[in-house]
């Protein structure tokens, strides 16, 4: 049927295609912004073409899932299975409402430049690698294609100290904690002769030597980073707050969800037999980041600082779900995943739209009488803020029920508890932005004047609201998919000895 | 055989949940475009209703005992927990289905001419419609949680529509009263839900009904006396009951169709759905006969000395349901559902009816400038010279109500007392009393009714000139659906017409499938066709004679406006301020609660313990853990490095075990 043979040229460039549809359609976007950058105009259009290339890709990703497109034997390099689909489903549609979102806001921040679009797109092609990727160094190169451009990114606004700032500390530890990363590989290399995630399991299936022990430990560290986990968080919130707010949610979501897809496949694929390893850091590493990054947020008067902090939190809360190991685990992850960058772009974009021109904190207390100004959109964001916050009906709440059930089926106690309490402690900085908003008059006649929402902004928002509305009360759909995709993770057969 | 229009079902629901949303954003975006309202709201009932026709005649193809389970979606899936959102289409919904969509549409018909004045229009009429959509959840769910977002969705409804003229604090206070009092019951319904949980470990009513439950056990005794105390709540019975009658703030088509048509019977169908519970728990369906019986008469009795033509008609409520009750607590289900459809008709006319003189009074008074009560039947008198339509039809529902054969209400009402009198022969000489109870309360009923037909229809007019002139009759809008109540108060009762008069108890028939097994369970036996004369006999007797006695008692007195009558003394004085109930219930529970919940648990409790220690405590002590790793969070990197390094080698020798 349409099994393909990765070992051929053609077969590996089919496995490929929604990568290098997006690879060749980005050199366009890179070709017609050399020409054409004069003004708001251009920009604007470059972010369409740009948008346009995500939906191409997008439609090759629907195409291959739909057609069950597979490996024949093991999948070398890339995995051709319905997990990568549907993680490059959703970092497709994360990176096209990045897009735009940004399309009024760079205009209105005068950040006017013509490499925004491609550095977008280039970070996407890096997670659709990361997400496809079986082999290390695969993985690897993804990680760090997404990464180079996210760094520009991030100092983006060359006009502010901060952005800069940003940037050159998420390079100096981001370059720091890729070094972990390619150790880790090389060590596991050492241990197996191995990259391939499926042909290291086969070798380690009966018990890892301490090579490989200290190669995967290694490799947990690269990863922590890039999920911003505690101890390795403390460049987010710097980092968010920095970067341009589009950028922001952009890394927010789409970063950590190429991390943790490519990490739950590594545990799931390459080191299930070395679960009682790795487990127990990961639950460590879960309950630290939940209680660290909650409770730093209750201190924060910036908006978007907390949802820095709110952002490392729910890393933790996802680290929970990557614990198991089981279908039902990964399953909630891709589950918690969609949620979670649902809401958190919306409540981005929402930020977008509040921030004032030139001068870019908004503290929570800027947000007083929200309500009655711009109802629709403050509506909005605390219909992101109780989903992010958990409250039954929304999106979150069934992640997180999904999430503590598959956790609590392995019969762990400790993790579950760690979410509820995490929960609880959040309603402590979720709340008062919606109390702010609602309760409290506003201070001056004309607060809320630089309110702007685009028109795609608000029709992102809109869908963002409806989806976490709609899946908080029929979730079962998404979740069974989320589930099958989860399933395909288990180690591919070895069927020949590769020397 | 499957007919495909049962699984349509939920465009049942689905309309008026339409109607609900489009009215909502019409009052929030355009609230004057009353012309699209008055299109949207009932024009989704009127369709809902034949969607319903429609439901019931594929279900009448189907075998009868083949109920069709209609999953919507999957919904709650925990360990051994799983509910879907299903609604049940057996015959026993069939009917509630019909009557909601049927009376509602009328109602929401009458509510154009009514409420057309009014602000709040469009608001108005999305509550309505969303009362309608839980309605027809509760009595389509499939599983206890979902006949539960019903139960909770309609006192939802209901509390907007009581305190619907919020801005009056009144009935802003007696929308609060509905919702508090009916807390109690929802606790009830909780409870029992937690313990079939416990004792099933399902939930939906196929797998609940057909557990082994032991008969007469503690078990199921428990949980039918805590459903029956949901049911007491919500259909407002003995202790609970005191919330309806100060439900009538709310407008006055709102009192037909939550407060006396559908809502308040809800308990009653949730008796006979769970009937085999209840069959199987004898001293449960005592209690639930005896607590009718009890509400029957006492509320009846206070009936007699109202003055507010709602309030008469609230406790006439009140006591009917206490009839309902006691038909399903003697174990016969179908004759108490045959007064729950009965009752639909002629109470929602007598409201209608009673909205109809309010509003020609309203009219008059509006007109004249006055402030006199509008709805206080002293002043009132005479109106069937200005009302000619209304006044027919009222009669007609009093009749029904008063039990005079051949009206809707006698064949009804008869069923329920000779259910009593066969439960009494049966061997439970309890039954008796209950039957006793139940034909005084039928003669107080037939003179509180005459006594307001006499009081506001006929004698001597008490408004002045200027206001008689303004009296006239509602638009058709309004008269319509009042004539086709009418129709229904008059003949209803062929649906289930006696075998004695030569009927074929088709409701009964029909309900057989659903409710029979119960009825037989519950030890009910009909009795013998000569008694049975005897009984009908005596109660039409007692119904005309009370007809009668209240009719010439009320025209018998001189009658004043309200303004210059003096207060009542002695006995009718307790009875008129409702045996000072509300004043004890004040004194006794409220006041208590209020006072130990200011004292202990506001100030002491809540302020102190919990806001002091636990939350500003606990707040205080996290914010301060957070500032202190705010401040660790310095901007330096290489204070980062350190930290990272740190959890760095912590891994490795985790890992490395």
């Amino acid at each position: 049927m349409n099994a393909l043979d990765t070992t051929t040229p053609i077969g590996a460039t089919l496995a490929l295609l929604p990568e290098l549809l997006l690879t060749g359609w980005s050199l366009v976007v890179l070709l017609v912004v050399a020409w054409r950058h004069e003004g708001e105009r251009d920009s604007r259009f470059a972010g369409w073409l740009s948008f346009a290339g995500i939906l191409l890709s997008l439609a090759a990703v629907l195409g291959m899932w739909h057609g069950d497109w597979h490996s024949e034997g093991i999948a070398h390099m890339v995995a051709l299975d319905s997990f990568r689909y549907a993680s490059a489903t959703l970092i497709l549609l994360l990176a096209g409402a990045s897009t735009l979102l940004s399309l009024r806001y760079l205009g209105r921040q005068r950040l006017l430049a013509p490499e925004y679009y491609p550095l977008i797109l280039f970070a996407t092609i890096g997670m659709l690698v990361m997400a496809a990727a079986t082999d290390l160094i695969l993985i690897f190169l993804g990680l760090e294609v997404m990464s180079v451009a996210v760094y520009v990114l991030s100092g983006f606004d060359r006009y502010r100290r901060s952005s800069a700032e940003a940037a050159l500390k998420y390079f100096l530890i981001g370059a720091f904690a890729s070094s972990f990363l390619l150790y880790g590989i090389a060590l596991i290399w050492g241990a197996t002769g191995q990259t391939n995630l499926s042909l290291i399991a086969a070798q380690l299936a009966g018990g890892a030597p301490t090579m490989a022990s200290l190669g995967l430990g290694l490799l947990l560290i690269g990863f922590g980073f890039k999920v911003s986990a505690v101890p390795f968080h403390m460049w987010a919130p710097d980092v968010y707050d920095g970067a341009p707010t589009p950028v922001t949610g952009f890394m927010a979501t789409g970063v950590k969800a190429a991390a943790f897809v490519a990490l739950v496949r590594v545990l799931d694929q390459g080191f299930i037999a070395q679960a009682h390893q790795w487990q127990p850091v990961i639950g460590v590493l879960a309950v630290a980041t939940i209680l660290v990054g909650n409770i730093t947020a209750l201190a924060q008067e910036s908006l978007k600082r907390m949802l820095a902090y709110s952002s490392v939190a729910h890393a933790g809360y996802l680290l929970v779900a990557a614990w198991p190991g089981t279908a039902f685990g990964s399953g909630a992850v891709l589950f918690y995943l969609a949620a979670y960058c649902v809401t958190t772009l919306a409540s981005f974009g929402i930020l977008a739209a509040i921030e004032h021109v030139g001068s870019r904190t908004v503290l929570i207390d800027d947000l007083e009488g929200l309500f009655s100004k711009r109802p629709w959109g403050a509506t909005s964001l605390a219909v992101c803020l109780l989903s992010l916050l958990g409250f039954p009906g929304t999106f979150g709440f069934v992640g997180k029920w999904y999430i503590i059930s598959s956790v609590l089926r392995e019969g762990s106690w400790i993790l579950p508890v760690a979410v509820a309490v995490g929960s609880l402690i959040s309603i402590g900085y979720y709340l008062p932005v919606i109390t702010a908003m609602t309760f409290k008059p506003e201070r001056t006649i004309d607060a809320h004047r630089q309110v702007a929402f685009s028109r795609a902004g608000k029709a992102i928002v809109a869908m963002a609201v409806l989806l976490i509305l709609l899946f908080g009360v029929w979730p079962t759909a998404l979740l069974n998919s989320a589930v099958r995709s989860a399933r395909t993770l288990a180690p591919q057969a070895v069927v020949t000895e590769v020397p | 055989m499957t007919a495909p229009i049962i699984g349509l079902v939920w465009v049942v629901v689905a309309l008026p949940l339409l109607g609900a949303v489009l009215n909502g954003l019409i009052a929030v975006l355009r609230p004057q475009a009353k012309s699209a309202v008055s299109v949207i709201g009932p024009g989704v009932l009127v369709g809902a209703f034949i969607m319903a026709a429609a439901v019931v005649v594929g279900l009448a193809g189907l075998p009868p005992d083949a109920p069709q389970v209609v999953r919507i979606w999957p919904w709650l899936v925990a360990g051994r927990l799983d509910v879907d959102i299903a609604f049940l289409v057996d015959r026993l919904s069939a009917v509630m289905l019909l009557v909601v969509t049927g009376i509602g549409s009328l109602i929401h018909i009458f509510s154009i001419g009514y409420m057309r004045s009014d602000e709040g229009y469009a608001r108005y009429f999305a509550y309505l419609n969303l009362f309608v959509v839980f309605m027809l959840v509760l009595v389509l769910g499939s599983n206890m949680p979902v006949v539960f977002i019903g139960w909770e969705g309609v006192g939802l409804a209901s509390y907007l529509l009581i305190g619907f003229w919020f801005s009056d604090e009144q009935n802003a206070a007696a929308g609060k009263k509905a919702f508090l009092v009916n807390r109690i019951g929802d606790f009830g319904f909780l409870v029992a839900m937690f313990l079939v949980w416990n004792h099933v470990g399902a939930l939906d009513f196929s797998t609940v009904l057909g557990a082994p439950w032991v008969p007469g056990g503690a078990l199921v005794t428990a949980v039918t006396l805590f459903l029956f105390l949901g049911c007491a709540g919500k259909s407002a019975q003995i202790p609970l009951y005191v919330w309806l009658p100060d439900a009538m703030a709310g407008p006055t088509p709102v009192s037909a169709l939550i407060h006396a048509a559908t809502m308040v019977t809800a308990g009653v169908y949730l008796v006979a759905r769970t009937g085999l519970l209840f069959a199987a728990a004898p001293l449960s369906s005592a209690v639930v006969a005896g607590i009718g019986a009890l509400t029957a008469l006492f509320a009846a009795t206070i009936g007699l000395r109202q003055y507010d033509i709602k309030k008469v008609l609230a406790y006439s409520t009140v006591s009917q349901l206490g009839y309902m009750f006691v038909g399903v607590g003697a174990g016969a289900y179908a004759a108490g559902i045959f007064h729950l459809v009965t009752h639909a008709f002629f109470k929602a006319l007598l409201f209608l009816g009673a909205g109809s003189v309010i509003h020609a009074m309203h009219h008059a008074y509006h007109a004249t400038h006055s402030h006199d009560d509008a709805q206080d039947m002293r002043n009132m008198g005479g109106l069937r010279r200005y009302l000619p339509v209304t006044w027919v039809l009222m009669w007609i529902a009093t009749l029904a109500i008063a039990g005079v054969p051949p009206f809707s209400g006698f064949f009804s009402k008869d069923e329920i007392l000779g259910a009593a009198f066969a439960r009494g022969a049966a061997g439970q000489p309890i039954y008796y009393v209950f039957y006793a109870m139940l034909v005084v309360a039928a003669f107080i009923t037939a003179y509180y009714m005459a006594r307001l037909m006499a009081m506001t229809f006929h004698g001597a007019s008490r408004a002045t000139a200027a206001e008689r002139e303004q009296l006239h009759e509602a638009p058709w809008s309004m008269t319509g659906p009042l004539i086709v109540l009418g129709i229904g108060s008059a003949v209803a009762g062929v649906l289930n017409l006696p075998t004695l008069v030569g009927g074929h108890a088709w409701l009964e028939h029909w309900l057989e499938p659903v409710t029979g097994i119960a009825t037989r369970l519950s030890g009910f036996r009909p009795v013998a066709g000569n008694h049975e004369a005897v009984l009908v006999g005596l109660a039409v007797l007692v119904g005309v004679a009370g007809l009668i006695a209240g009719f010439r008692a009320t025209t018998a007195r001189a009658l004043v406006p309200a303004r210059e009558a003096a207060p009542d003394t002695g006995l009718a004085r307790l009875v008129y301020h409702k045996f000072y109930v509300d004043e004890l219930y004040e004194r006794f529970i409220v006041r208590p609660i209020v006072t130990f919940s200011r004292v202990f648990l506001w100030r002491i409790f809540d302020q102190g313990v919990v806001d002091g220690v636990a939350v500003n405590g606990s707040a205080r002590l996290f914010r301060g853990i957070g500032w202190l790793g705010s401040r660790l969070q310095s901007g330096q990197v290489g204070l980062y490095i350190v930290v990272f390094v740190v959890g760095a080698i912590w891994i490795l020798r985790t890992i490395l075990g």
